[in-house]
């Protein structure tokens, strides 16, 4: 019997980790150290995406959205290179997740492009959205008011999300 | 519907922006937590597929040969919703070897849409049955999936009978039937090969005169030659589950003593002899020794289809009594046997040498499983080497057949043994 090969396809494996490298560049943009770390998070994932192993996938998608916070913390002013980075990573570790399911349901072998191609353009999508609101968000909001308002309104909003689910 | 739980962190993105906003009061922080709600959104407002398919699988050749690569394709049609994340898995038979492409495929289907996929298997012998389609659908974001099986349209069995494989003969003990063949006895009689001469009587055939030695002496005397006749022969394959054991080429010991025993079936109906077949195992077989062509197809169609000879391994218990004594009462009295099995245990070599005692000559041909160099390896080789040497010294012929040689080249080698 050929042996099942887990392995995740390559397409959405190569798809993430190029998202993940575009938010290191965003990154890279404001700070170059900050840059670094997250190149590291790049390596990690790169590894977790083809290889299949959840944990570094997950571990480097959220070193590389902490080095975006980082950003936004070493200069203010740069809003929408880590919104548009942390953004990216999480599309990446959705791509990289995927991927590896797709790897231990049908494996390596079989034809995925279908599914990859759906999943990657959705989860681009809710990215672009993302970013565009919040960005829009920023244009609109950014005239002074107390910043921990905003964070008590975010916190409210989300303690509503919660009692959703 | 289950759900996969895939975004349960989700939220900490969010969290995480918002602690750090507020550590560093960075505005830019809070922000970065917008997709983290953006994406919890995604994973929340979903809705749960309900896969409708419908599966058509078409199957290439479904009586192929042996090592016969045999195509299976399937359609998959959706007569449901849009399906955005679908990953199928056809139901290959257990015993079937995929050679080539893969029975999956992850797909997107929309409605009324299809998609198709196909692969190489390779059937051993038997009747193989392919089962239900798996599907999984999971939502767009992938938070919930459904798991069901669908039945499948269109071809749905192989069925391979290999050809008996040949070999150039088989040498019988000597003990024979009445009827005429090619086995030599120790009887004077018609035949080819010299046996006594003896004094004439009255209607021996003038062609079998000794006229020399009337010229020579004025005696009237006649030629015997050695009586050739023909053998029954019962083949008794061992299936037990011990016997189950597969070779360094991962070929099971089963397999080649199913093998061996069509090559020796097929090169002793081929020289006159008639040949019947058993099972030495908790699945039984008997069919009765006959002569001809369609006993042969009888023979090649119990070895590849007959459950007892099955590539798998049996589950039920085995009654070695019950079975020696159930294969004695069938054996016509003249009858001898050749026994295939692997002898990794001392089952069947004291079942061997029970038959043997009750005269029915015996030839073991014993396909080697062991193999390696590990002390669990080297103790089972020395093992099954002491029980072969136990099992010769009860008057039992042994052929010890190497993985890797051809039976024919084993068969030469331990003919040359069994002469001297």
């Amino acid at each position: 019997m050929t042996e099942f090969d887990a392995t995740p396809p390559r397409n959405t494996a190569t798809a993430a980790t190029v998202a993940l490298t575009l938010a290191t560049v965003f990154v890279a943009t404001v700070s170059t150290g900050v840059a670094a770390i997250a190149a590291v998070g790049v390596l990690v994932f790169a590894y977790g995406a083809f290889a299949g192993s959840r944990l570094s996938v997950t571990a480097g998608a959220a070193v590389v959205f902490l080095a975006a916070l980082l950003a936004a913390v070493a200069l203010r002013g740069a809003v929408f290179a880590s919104l548009a980075a942390g953004a990216l990573a999480v599309a990446a570790w959705d791509l990289g997740e995927h991927g590896i399911g797709l790897g231990e349901h049908v494996g390596a072998d079989a034809r995925t492009r279908n599914a990859e191609l759906v999943h990657a353009t959705v989860t681009f999508a809710v990215a672009t959205v993302a970013v565009a609101a919040g960005y829009a968000v920023y244009l609109v909001g950014a005239d002074g008011r107390p910043v921990a308002a905003v964070v008590l309104l975010a916190a409210g909003a989300l303690a509503l999300f919660g009692a959703l689910r | 519907m289950t759900e996969t739980e895939r975004w349960r962190g989700i939220a900490a993105v969010t969290f995480v922006s918002a602690a750090v906003a507020l550590l560093f009061t960075a505005p830019g922080a809070l922000l970065v937590g917008v997709v983290g709600g953006a994406y919890a959104g995604y994973a929340r407002f979903d809705t749960e597929p309900s896969p409708d398919l419908s599966i058509e699988r078409e199957v290439s050749d479904s009586t192929p040969a042996r090592d016969d690569e045999v195509e299976v394709a399937v359609t998959v049609r959706n007569d449901g919703g849009f399906l955005p994340d679908l990953r199928l898995l056809d139901g290959v038979p257990d015993a079937v070897e995929v050679t080539g492409g893969s029975p999956r495929l992850a797909t997107a289907l929309r409605a009324g849409k299809e998609a198709s996929f196909s692969y190489l298997v390779e059937a051993p012998r038997g009747d193989h049955e392919f089962g239900d389609l798996t599907a999984v659908a999971r939502d767009i974001a992938g938070s919930v999936e459904v798991e069901t099986t669908v039945a499948v349209d269109g071809d749905d069995t192989i069925r391979c009978v290999p050809e008996l494989d040949t070999i150039d003969g088989f040498p019988l003990r000597s003990q024979a039937t009445r009827q005429v063949g090619r086995l030599t006895t120790n009887e004077g009689g018609t035949g080819v090969e010299f046996h006594a001469t003896r004094e004439y009587r009255r209607g021996d055939p003038l062609s079998r005169l000794d006229w020399q030695r009337l010229a020579r002496t004025g005696e009237l005397s006649t030629v015997e030659f050695r009586e050739e006749r023909a053998g029954t022969v019962v083949l008794v394959v061992d299936t037990r589950e011990s016997a189950y054991v597969a070779d360094a080429d991962e070929e099971s010991a089963v397999d080649r003593s199913v093998g061996a025993a069509g090559a020796v079936a097929s090169a002793l109906l081929d020289a006159g002899d008639r040949v019947g077949l058993a099972s030495c195992g908790p699945r039984t077989a008997w069919l009765a020794p006959g002569l001809g062509r369609d006993h042969r197809q009888r023979l090649r169609q119990s070895l590849a289809l007959d459950d007892a000879f099955a590539p798998t391994p049996p589950d039920e218990p085995f009654f070695s009594r019950t079975t020696l004594v159930r294969l004695l009462g069938r054996l016509p009295s003249d009858a001898q046997v050749v026994c295939f099995t692997p002898l990794v245990d001392d089952g069947v070599a004291a079942f061997a040498r029970q038959l043997d005692a009750h005269g029915h000559p015996v030839t073991v041909v014993s396909p080697d499983p062991t193999g390696g160099s590990e002390v669990g390896e080297t103790l089972a080789r020395v093992e099954r080497r002491l029980r072969i040497r136990d099992v010769r010294r009860a008057g039992v012929r042994v052929l010890d057949w190497a993985a890797g040689t051809p039976l024919a080249v084993a068969l030469a080698t331990a003919e040359r043994r069994w002469r001297t």
